[in-house]
């Protein structure tokens, strides 16, 4: 648990630290926040419906979603590998899983930075007398959340399976997009493919357990665990190829 | 010279080392997929799993009732919806009532998935959803059908979602918009699993052989949109020949006798009595030739202090040339009874008179009021004519109609005009029943319904734009068969709250914030520390 800290606030403290990562946030705040005004208006100032929308319903969610945990995951292990900075830190008193949560929980808490502007918004309502649906809100914040760690758990899997950065980028967003339109692609391919596809669909369906239970302000544990069991799994993986990376050569 | 360097690795051991990391990963990969397998089951399995609403308006939660009725469910149900958005002024309030339906339908799924699921039917693929909704017996969209059970034994139950089954308003604040008032779904979704229970599953007969209406028939005076209605709303409907089958079985709850033509024996008008005092519910429609006399619909329905009148009920029409009420036109037979002349408190009238809608008549005999049988209660006007109706009597002289032997004129001295003329009639008393049966036991009362307009269920009238007709005529058949469940779940207040963008200054204030205060603070600390950084 040490070694995770430690390795979780030396990651945390590169990634605020690099520029990419401030501009991805100030990109991410300037469209939400454009996206907050524009719906309101043409909403007629439906505030949880808006919010909702900036939480789970809206394309720019799910756009954030899919690029942005790949940008931040890609250097992770893939450039450390390759400037041999890994080798150095495998060889720390600090195990393999260690190395992989630690950056993958700094890389959620950077994403639990990013949409904690959507609760800021709901405060500065609140300040000016509109009181949102606090439950709701929060419940979409979590829901946002762990649909960020199950994206850079891919992110990770991709930089710990890639020799390059901008390799573990691109397989990272093509893996989010696989996994995001799986259950879609499912229904829509028939016969034998889609037969064999539509359990593992209705297996990794991240949308509807986001949408029954998260954005509606409500609390699931089985969707709790659907999100920290894949998430988990992509870990795993990850752990499993840096391990073998060691071994490899 | 020899070699002093370290021996290297012989490509072998290096192969044998690949091929044993390589396994083992795959070997690890399998078991994770495995434990991964077991924790998702294990979380979705109600005994384990806990949901918690959060929501201030608790969008995610059911009343007890409606929570205790989905896990007490005897099969599993599926709830067929067949939404599409519609051009009208009133569709942003249905939409909302459409989109709380698809919240309750998804709340009540989570609650027993086991037990009730739900299925949205994609309408842009028009072939397929018509399919589906023909199967279903269904001839509308905005609808969820309620199934039960498979082939032969399904049971359906229909949730309307449209303008005229919803209590829509115009907006006080902004009266060219409508807006959900009420929205009962909770309720409507109860009651329709109550349907669809076994127990609550009504056998009606609809008599066949003397000329009545057919269940089955597609033509104009057939009445196949009302068997369609009432299969959907959970009655289990077949046919009764006096001639054929003779007695009416213990097993039918309902009898309905739609305008026959030619009269009944006295032993078949036997056999209806014998029914009805056994606590058998009827409901007759008067017939259009065959009204009054021996064997017809107005001896049937005397017992029971429903007294039919003589001749036609008309009603002063609007003249298109002179724009001014006229009679003496075939018009004045067909006429609308209004919100003033329903029931307000009868289950039968009391949603028609409620939503402000109209029935409309055509060709209607009436009732005039007898004795009510012993101990029993009669409703007299659960629907009465318009004003300024009179009693067109029929006259095969002068200038009446030598088909009908009527001419829509008020005939001074020989017709009667201004008096209250009922066009449907409520019958209610008690019969003789075994000591075993329960005191409130449906078994220990008869009721019994006679509507004196005899195109009520035909398909001409029974149709989505004269929705009122098919509610009174389907509420009659709930209230005879003691549907009435009585569901009260208490409202949800407006889960919207709204942010005044017209005139308040909070968008101003949060547009602020959002467009220049959080992305300026980021910024500066961007700067600030790429700036010490480079220092």
């Amino acid at each position: 648990m040490k070694g995770v800290t430690v390795i979780f606030r030396r990651e945390l403290a590169g990634l605020f630290l690099t520029p990419l990562a401030w501009v991805l946030l100030l990109a991410a705040v300037g469209l939400n926040g454009f996206l907050l005004i524009a719906m309101l208006r043409s909403s007629g100032g439906d505030v949880n419906g808006v919010l909702n929308f900036l939480l789970g319903l809206g394309g720019a969610y799910w756009m954030l979603m899919i690029t942005l945990p790949p940008l931040l995951t890609m250097r992770s292990i893939s450039e450390e590998s390759k400037s041999g900075q890994l080798e150095f830190l495998l060889t720390a008193p600090v195990t393999d899983a260690a190395v992989v949560v630690g950056k993958h929980l700094a890389v959620c808490a950077f994403l639990a930075v990013l949409w904690s502007v959507v609760p800021l918004y709901g405060l500065v309502l609140q300040l000016t007398g509109v009181t949102p649906d606090w439950g709701q809100l929060g419940m979409g914040y979590l829901g946002a959340v762990l649909v960020s760690a199950l994206f850079s758990g891919i992110g990770m899997l991709a930089s710990a399976a890639s020799s390059t950065p901008l390799l573990a980028a691109f397989l990272g967003f093509v893996f989010n997009i696989a996994v995001l339109l799986l259950p879609l692609g499912a229904s829509s391919v028939g016969g034998r493919v889609g037969g064999l596809l539509q359990p593992i669909a209705e297996r990794l369906n991240v949308l509807q357990h986001l949408q029954t239970s998260f954005m509606r302000g409500a609390f699931d544990t089985a969707d709790l665990f659907f999100f920290l069991a894949w998430t988990g799994l992509f870990l795993f993986a990850s752990v499993r190829i840096v391990e073998a990376r060691r071994w490899w050569t | 010279m020899v070699d002093v360097s370290q021996p290297s690795t012989p490509p072998s051991t290096i192969a044998r080392r690949r091929l044993r990391v390589g396994f083992g990963v795959a070997l690890l990969s399998v078991l994770a997929v495995t434990v991964l397998y077991f924790v998702l089951s294990l979380s979705e399995s109600s005994a384990l799993r806990y949901r918690y609403d959060f929501s201030t308006v608790g969008r995610n939660s059911l009343d007890p009732s409606t929570e205790d009725l989905l896990k007490r469910l005897e099969e599993p149900v599926t709830a067929h919806v067949f939404f599409r958005g519609e051009n009208t002024a009133v569709d942003a309030a249905v939409a909302e009532a459409r989109e709380r339906y698809m919240d309750l339908l998804l709340v009540a799924s989570g609650v027993a998935a086991d037990r009730f699921e739900f299925e949205a039917y994609d309408l842009s693929d028009v072939a397929a959803a018509a399919d589906r909704m023909r199967a279903l017996g269904l001839d509308r969209v905005n609808a969820i059908v309620l199934t039960a059970g498979e082939g032969e034994s399904e049971r359906r139950a229909l949730l309307r979602v449209d303008a005229e089954s919803l209590d829509i308003t115009r907006d006080p604040a902004n009266p060219q918009r409508f807006v959900l008032r009420d929205f009962r779904g909770e309720e409507a979704l109860q009651e329709g699993l109550l349907k669809l229970s076994s127990k609550n599953r009504k056998r009606v007969l609809v008599a066949t052989g003397h000329g009545e209406r057919d269940i089955e028939g597609t033509d104009e005076l057939g009445m196949e949109r009302l068997g369609k209605e009432l299969a959907g709303d959970g009655f289990d409907v077949g046919i009764w020949d006096a001639l054929e089958n003779g007695p009416i079985g213990d097993d039918v709850d309902i009898l309905f006798i739609a305008a026959p033509s030619d009269a009944y024996s006295q032993e078949e008008l036997a056999l209806v009595h014998a029914f009805v005092e056994r606590g058998g519910r009827l409901l007759v429609i008067a017939g259009e030739q065959l009204y009054r006399g021996a064997g017809s619909t107005g001896e049937l329905l005397k017992p029971y202090g429903i007294l039919a009148e003589p001749g036609r009920l008309m009603a002063p029409t609007l003249d298109l040339m002179t724009n001014q009420m006229a009679t003496g036109m075939v018009q004045c037979g067909d006429f609308f009874v209004r919100e003033a002349g329903l029931n307000p408190r009868h289950p039968i009238t009391k949603p028609i008179w409620e939503a402000a809608r109209r029935v409309r008549a055509i060709n209607t005999r009436s009732f005039e009021r007898g004795v009510a049988p012993n101990g029993g209660t009669l409703q007299s006007l659960l629907a009465q004519n318009a004003k300024g109706a009179w009693i067109d009597l029929p006259l095969f002289l002068g200038q009446h109609d030598p088909r009908t032997g009527y001419n829509w004129t008020f005939d001074v001295g020989r017709e009667k005009i201004g008096a209250t003329y009922s066009l449907a009639m409520a019958s209610e008393f008690p019969v003789e029943a075994s000591e075993d049966v329960p005191l409130d036991d449906p078994r220990r009362r008869a009721r019994v319904v006679g509507i004196a307009m005899p195109e009520m269920a035909s398909n001409a009238l029974f149709t989505a734009n004269q929705t009122a007709n098919r509610d009174f005529l389907l509420n009659c058949f709930n209230w005879l068969a003691e549907r009435d469940f009585n569901v009260r779940v208490s409202l949800r207040k407006n889960e919207r709250t709204m942010l005044d963008v017209y005139r308040g200054t909070e968008l101003i204030t949060l547009q602020r914030f959002a467009w220049w205060g959080l992305p300026g603070l980021l910024a500066g600390i961007g700067l600030l520390l790429g700036w010490r950084r480079k220092s």
